[in-house]
């Protein structure tokens, strides 16, 4: 959409406070137009956006707010310096009020069935590793601490080439070699292994788009823990 | 109960399982008013605290059933348990064994006569004083009744009641002492063996072959002045040692020198 150079510009510029507000929640600071990298991944993330949405996406706001955030993670995991992750609760994010508003019946219906192809997809490939729903559902961290903790491991994982080949060549996670990469107690992994090749899957994997951004997933220095 | 957000995985009969924003998986409730969703769209549910499905009662089961087991097995193991044996040397001759509840646990018998009383008679579970005025009243040729405790001392307090009012003669030893007489002077009595040391060792026999726990006594004489004050019919308080320690004191015991005979019968 907006083909013209001139008008997607002008998009562009009028959805700044957008892209921003999506940006810096995630990265948990506040950043500068000028220097900060991430910013300028957003509006690129944004402009791919633009060309890429289709109706059958759902809302174009929340099409880009999908690629924003992918982008941000990817970013992040490619990235040599240590982050620290961390899942937050359901904030009230400014983004989300404008997005709310925009969007209309038919698009988070779209919205809706993206989501479900990838889940669908998600748990055949979970069945494949031997984990049903059910298995999540009784074996899923409920503390915070431990879910960012799982967490920060599994970003690390997704960064490691060989671990991520290994989980699919084996279909099992590769436990002393997760243990020497992050530095965790080895019962821990071991008790939520499910959980943790669950969200391994998710972070690793490019096509789960939508489930990765639902997921609240914040971004911060290694220092600000 | 927690509303909890998040997009639908999976859709079951009363419950859909969710993601939630903050990366948790969970169950909630089908709130019937909304409707069942569909995997993908995102729903507000009651969660299902599951509580502890994994809780294995077969572990606790297996578990409490052995304690019980233990319990009753150790109470019938101490109900059982005989701590005194009773001899009984009159009509018949009989053993009683008694456990701490001053109930008799066995009877055996010792000559024909005995083993007749058994027959007739049920004696076991009965307080030892029920089952002594029982065998009192059956039959009662001999005038004396001459008892000998081994082991815990027995409150036998009913039946000498008992036996006074019949008027029968009795001799209660405890360990070979003489504990108690009520006897017609002018009968015929058994002699009391000799006063026992205060070290408590035994000097005295009864009739009867020694058994496993009774030291075997021997028959003395009645020399020492301490045996004449029995002959006067006062209740003595006399401890009650562990037999098995006493049957190398008694070795030492300068009357027993008088019976050699019975040393071969003393455990080594």
């Amino acid at each position: 959409m907006y083909e013209n150079i001139k008008d997607r510009n002008a998009f562009i510029e009028k959805n700044k406070g957008f892209i921003y507000n999506v940006t810096a929640d995630l990265c948990k600071k506040n950043l500068q137009w000028e220097n900060d990298d991430e910013l300028s991944i957003g509006l690129i993330a944004f402009n791919k956006a633009c060309d890429n949405y289709l109706e059958n996406k759902g809302s174009f706001l929340g099409y880009a707010k999908t690629l924003i955030k992918n982008a941000l993670i990817d970013h992040f995991r490619k990235s040599s310096t240590n982050h620290y992750l961390t899942f937050e609760n359901d904030d009230n994010e400014s983004c989300d009020v404008l997005v709310k508003d925009s969007i209309k019946e038919y698009e988070l219906h779209e919205e809706n069935k993206r989501r479900a192809e990838e889940i669908k997809l998600l748990c055949k490939e979970l069945k494949d590793y031997n984990i049903g729903l059910e298995d999540l559902m009784k074996n899923s961290p409920s503390h915070k601490d431990t879910k960012d903790t799982l967490l920060n491991i599994a970003f690390a994982c997704s960064k490691d080439i060989d671990i991520i080949s290994y989980i699919k060549r084996a279909k099992m996670l590769p436990v002393k070699q997760i243990c020497v990469l992050s530095g965790a107690n080895r019962k821990m992994i071991d008790k939520w292994r499910r959980y943790l090749l669950c969200l391994i899957t998710i972070l690793s994997n490019e096509e789960y788009l939508y489930i990765r951004s639902y997921l609240n997933i914040k971004v911060g220095d290694v220092n600000a823990k | 109960m927690q509303n909890k957000k998040g997009i639908v995985m999976d859709v079951k009969n009363d419950s859909v399982y969710l993601m939630t924003s903050s990366g948790e998986f969970i169950e909630v409730y089908i709130d019937k008013k909304i409707g069942s969703p569909s995997i993908g769209e995102e729903y507000v549910g009651i969660e299902v605290k599951k509580g502890r499905t994994f809780f294995n009662i077969t572990k606790y089961l297996a578990a409490s059933i052995v304690l019980v087991i233990f319990l009753i097995g150790s109470s019938a193991y101490a109900y059982y348990y005989p701590v005194s044996t009773l001899k009984v040397n009159g009509d018949s001759n009989l053993e009683f064994k008694i456990n701490r509840m001053n109930k008799v646990v066995s009877v055996k018998a010792f000559d024909k006569k005995g083993e007749d009383v058994i027959k007739n008679m049920t004696m076991k579970n009965l307080n030892i004083n029920t089952a002594l005025i029982n065998l009192m009243n059956k039959d009662r040729q001999n005038e004396i009744i001459e008892l000998n405790v081994l082991g815990k001392d027995l409150d036998l307090s009913d039946f000498k009641n008992e036996a006074k009012k019949e008027k029968a003669q009795l001799i209660i030893k405890n360990n070979g002492i003489a504990k108690f007489k009520e006897v017609n002077e002018n009968a015929n009595i058994h002699k009391n063996g000799e006063p026992a040391k205060k070290t408590n060792d035994f000097n005295e026999a009864t009739n009867e072959s020694p058994k496993q726990e009774p030291t075997p006594n021997s028959k003395g004489k009645s020399e020492s002045t301490e045996e004449k004050n029995r002959e006067n019919q006062n209740e003595k308080e006399i401890s009650n040692p562990n037999n098995q320690s006493n049957s190398e004191k008694v070795k030492n015991n300068e009357k027993n020198k008088n019976n050699p005979k019975k040393n071969s019968d003393f455990k080594h």
